[in-house]
């Protein structure tokens, strides 16, 4: 057998546009890999036998078959096998934080200093070749159950279920309340994060296996529990936990205050970052933006707001280090010009007799050690207080849940943030037929994580229209 | 997709009508609910109340005020047969209604399609309903018959706010047993209504038109303070106690977008009146 090559350091790094020409436009800024770079990026794979990269992907996708495919120039086998555990390769390739996932578990960096296969470059590249290409791509579907499936909130989640269960004959109605399916890829993610030809790509091959996708249908509004139980055999709940949250300090009700949703929706959904001449939902731009928070949602608002001419600063009152965004997403916000203030906590948001905003006042924090041995905790460091100037305050402080579309389900056991925690190991609510997954049971964490919890769930839901075997295994 | 509009109707320059097939919104349909509309794509999605509707059909009535960009679009550029991109719906919470006697409804300029169908629930169910449809101006003013099936007492008042104040205060000190004002328009008017209600300790029921960009509340711009509780008017509303909604800060909250607004719809205006020079050259030639 020959001896295998470990290429542990010329990871091929994926091409950017740069920051001057990125911050004047919507457009993706990640570029893709061109087809020489992604096969030679595949090629550092050495297909592990045991690869320890799967087990650490939150859909579990088999890694090295899918690359090995790539390396012998198969893009659409490549993809297929991708698709066998997401639907969405596409979506993941991008927004995934591989090098939190799948990256942090590869074999080459195991020595050396060694630096991962760019995992998340390649299933991009295997997704979007597939799709830019244009070569015809079928799916096969198991033949007709004659079963139904209501799958309620067309995000990540809910349209992994759809997918899944359509593959195994059932007829699915995804019921989403917005006028464009994808959840937070749609509304939330910008598109200079997320090309929106890749997400609607990748909905269309859901809606190719027949899943029909009801958009405008607010569930527990236009439609009922009562409703959908008459209708369907088994229903699936994948609204999210997606209203935006606020800060909490004095001054929200000023003009100028919005929540990271608002702003974010505004802009992907509505389009405003055409305004007025292409789009007729107005964002202000021009102006100076405080975003206030540190996660995925802060980012994406800075992204945005720095697309939008803005001045453009964070507040965080913690670090960089203990942020939950990723650090290359800090040095690209800070290269497009972003003022990045760590340690600083927001307490009042000012105004003018007109009640638009003209600052918000903060104060420094420092981080102290949490006597139980959890994250540094940040403490208020005295007479620190100052204020920046600003026409604008964006709330990026997490979501709260979104109970709608299940609150009036008769004996449905609800957790005391108002989520679905309760499932049990296969998803299954208390409710027999009803199962539940997605940020609707963990109250928000990754795109990848929604996607699994709707395959494993779809699986669930095959088994139980199957045999109608139901036992929750939760507490009653 | 989409939804067609089966009729047009145009009242007067600030007024028209459409009927739009949507049989999805009138399934649950209770009184006081109200649909999300998006023109088209790349447009902005507008709360409109369901003013009339017909089962048999499946089809909603909207009564629409010309105010900005949206409204002139939908009133120009859209005809019978035509689709409107969506019709979420319906919104807004069921509100509790109850027998409680003699009712007076008021409504302003669009809020009188609001009263009117909110109003509609409260005559089923047995209440005596009378009925003050405000205008700001006589042009502009609607014909009563528009609402006559809910009341034999209807009566139109035209030139503005202050003077629909004026009739409602009126009204109120003639029928000292008026067990129920509703009132809806912007809230600079709802604000008044609220005064007259209070002096004269009348249970008032009105509705928070605030900005609204989702129909499940994700977004949060409709947020309102009612009794210093936040409240969202998609969710919880549009109707509440009207001794108890903070008309100032909605107000306020009304006008962020004020100047892009003003900009969306000159710039309209200035291509409808290119168009029109186009048109009548080419007549000419
Ligand atoms: C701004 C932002 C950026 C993010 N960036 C990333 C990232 O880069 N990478 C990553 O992995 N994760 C990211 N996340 C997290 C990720 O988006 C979520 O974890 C994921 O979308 C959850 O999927 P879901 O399907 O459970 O819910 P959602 O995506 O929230 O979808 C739920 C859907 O249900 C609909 N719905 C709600 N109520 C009703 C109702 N009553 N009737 C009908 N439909 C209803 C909603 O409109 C929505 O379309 C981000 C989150 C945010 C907010
Ligand atoms: C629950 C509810 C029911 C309504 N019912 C009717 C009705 O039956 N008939 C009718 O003619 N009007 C109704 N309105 C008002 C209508 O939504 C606004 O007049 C419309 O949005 C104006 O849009 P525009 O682009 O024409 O004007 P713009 O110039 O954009 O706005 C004019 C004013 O309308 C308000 N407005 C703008 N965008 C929104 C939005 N997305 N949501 C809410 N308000 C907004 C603001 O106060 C703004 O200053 C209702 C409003 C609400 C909240
Ligand atoms: S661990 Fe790295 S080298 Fe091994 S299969 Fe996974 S990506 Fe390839």
């Amino acid at each position: 057998m020959a001896k295998i090559v470990y290429r542990r350091h010329d990871r091929n790094e994926m091409p950017l546009m740069p920051p001057e020409k990125r911050k004047k436009t919507f457009d993706e800024y990640a570029l893709g890999f061109p087809v020489n770079v992604a096969i030679d990026e595949a090629y550092r794979c050495i297909l592990c036998k045991k690869a320890p990269c799967i087990p650490v992907c939150p859909a579990e996708l088999d890694i090295p078959r899918w690359i090995e495919q790539i390396q012998k120039g198969n893009m659409a086998e490549a993809y297929r096998i991708i698709r066998e555990k997401s639907p969405f390769g596409a979506v993941c390739g991008r927004v995934c934080p591989q090098e939190r996932q799948c990256e942090s578990n590869c074999v080459l960096m195991f020595k050396d200093n060694g630096l991962s296969v760019s995992i998340g470059g390649l299933e991009r590249f295997a997704a979007d070749t597939v799709r830019i290409s244009g070569m015809p791509f079928e799916e096969e579907k198991a033949p007709d159950t004659g079963k139904k499936v209501a799958v309620l909130g067309a995000g990540p989640a809910g349209l992994s279920a759809a997918y899944f269960l359509a593959k195994r004959g059932h007829k699915v109605v995804v019921y989403e309340a917005l006028p464009e399916p994808g959840g937070v890829m749609r509304y939330g993610i910008p598109p200079a994060r997320l090309d929106r030809k890749a997400l609607d790509y990748e909905i269309e091959l859901i809606e190719k296996l027949g899943v029909e996708i009801k958009t405008d249908h607010v569930v527990g509004k236009t439609i009922t529990y009562e409703d959908l139980r008459k209708e369907y055999d088994a229903i699936f709940i994948g609204v999210g936990s997606g209203r935006g949250k606020t800060i909490g300090v004095p001054g929200e009700g000023l003009i100028g205050v919005y929540t990271a949703i608002e702003f974010l929706t505004r802009i992907n959904l509505y389009e405003a970052f055409k305004f007025p001449e292409g789009a007729d939902t107005p964002i202000p731009r021009g102006k100076r933006v405080v975003v206030v928070g540190g996660g995925f949602t802060a980012v994406d608002c800075l992204i945005t707001s720095l697309r939008l001419d803005n001045e453009t600063h964070l507040v965080y009152r913690r670090t960089r280090e203990t942020s939950s965004a990723r650090d290359e997403e800090w040095d690209h916000v800070a290269e497009e010009g972003a003022i990045l203030h760590w340690l600083t906590q927001p307490i009042e948001i000012i105004g003018n007799e007109k009640g638009e905003v003209v600052g918000i006042k903060c104060i420094k924090m420092e981080l102290v050690p949490d006597e139980k041995g959890g994250r540094p905790k940040p403490k208020p460091v005295p007479n620190s207080e100052h204020i920046i100037e600003c026409d604008i305050v964006v709330q990026a402080v997490g979501q709260g849940p979104n109970p709608l579309a299940y609150q009036d389900i008769p004996g449905l056991k609800i957790d005391k943030w108002q989520n679905l925690s309760t499932v049990d190991s296969k998803f299954r609510t208390n409710v027999e037929g009803v199962f539940a997954g997605g940020d609707v049971v963990n109250g928000g964490d990754t795109v990848v994580r929604a996607i699994r919890h709707g395959r494993e769930a779809a699986e669930a839901i095959h088994e139980y229209l199957m045999t109608g075997k139901w036992e929750y295994e939760g507490e009653e | 997709m989409g939804f067609p509009i089966l009729k047009k109707e145009v009242l007067n320059d600030r007024f028209y009508i459409l009927e739009v097939h949507a049989p999805h919104v009138l399934e649950k349909f209770a009184p006081g609910q109200f649909v999300m509309v998006l023109p088209k794509k790349g447009g902005e999605i507008i709360p409109l109340t369901v003013f009339k509707y017909d089962t048999q059909k499946g089809s909603i009535t909207l009564l629409i005020e010309v105010r900005g960009k949206s409204t002139k679009e939908l009133l120009v550029r859209f005809n019978e047969g035509d689709e409107v991109r969506d019709v979420v719906g319906p919104v807004g919470a069921k509100p509790h209604l109850e027998k409680v006697g003699k009712v007076l409804l008021v409504g302003y300029n669009y809020g009188n399609a609001c009263v009117y169908n909110i109003g509609k629930g409260l005559k089923d169910i047995g209440n005596e309903i009378h009925f003050i449809a405000g205008f700001e101006s006589e042009e502009t003013a609607l014909s009563y018959t528009l609402f006559k099936d809910i009341s034999s007492d209807i009566k139109v008042v035209s030139g503005g706010i202050k003077k629909v104040k004026e009739e409602v205060r009126d009204f109120i000190d003639a029928n000292k047993d008026t067990s129920l004002v509703v009132s809806a328009g912007i809230p600079e008017f709802e604000k008044e209504i609220e005064e007259v209600a209070d002096v004269f300790e009348v249970p008032h029921l009105t509705h928070a038109s605030a900005i609204m960009i989702d129909p499940v509340g994700l977004a949060g711009s409709d947020r309102v303070f009612v009794d210093g509780e936040v409240k969202y008017a998609s969710l919880d509303g549009p109707w509440f106690d009207g001794h108890k909604l903070d008309y100032d800060s909605l107000i306020q909250r009304n006008n962020i977008f004020v100047d892009y607004e003003k900009e969306a719809l000159r710039k309209f205006e200035e291509e409808l009146e290119k168009e029109r020079k186009r048109a009548a050259r080419k007549k000419r030639v």
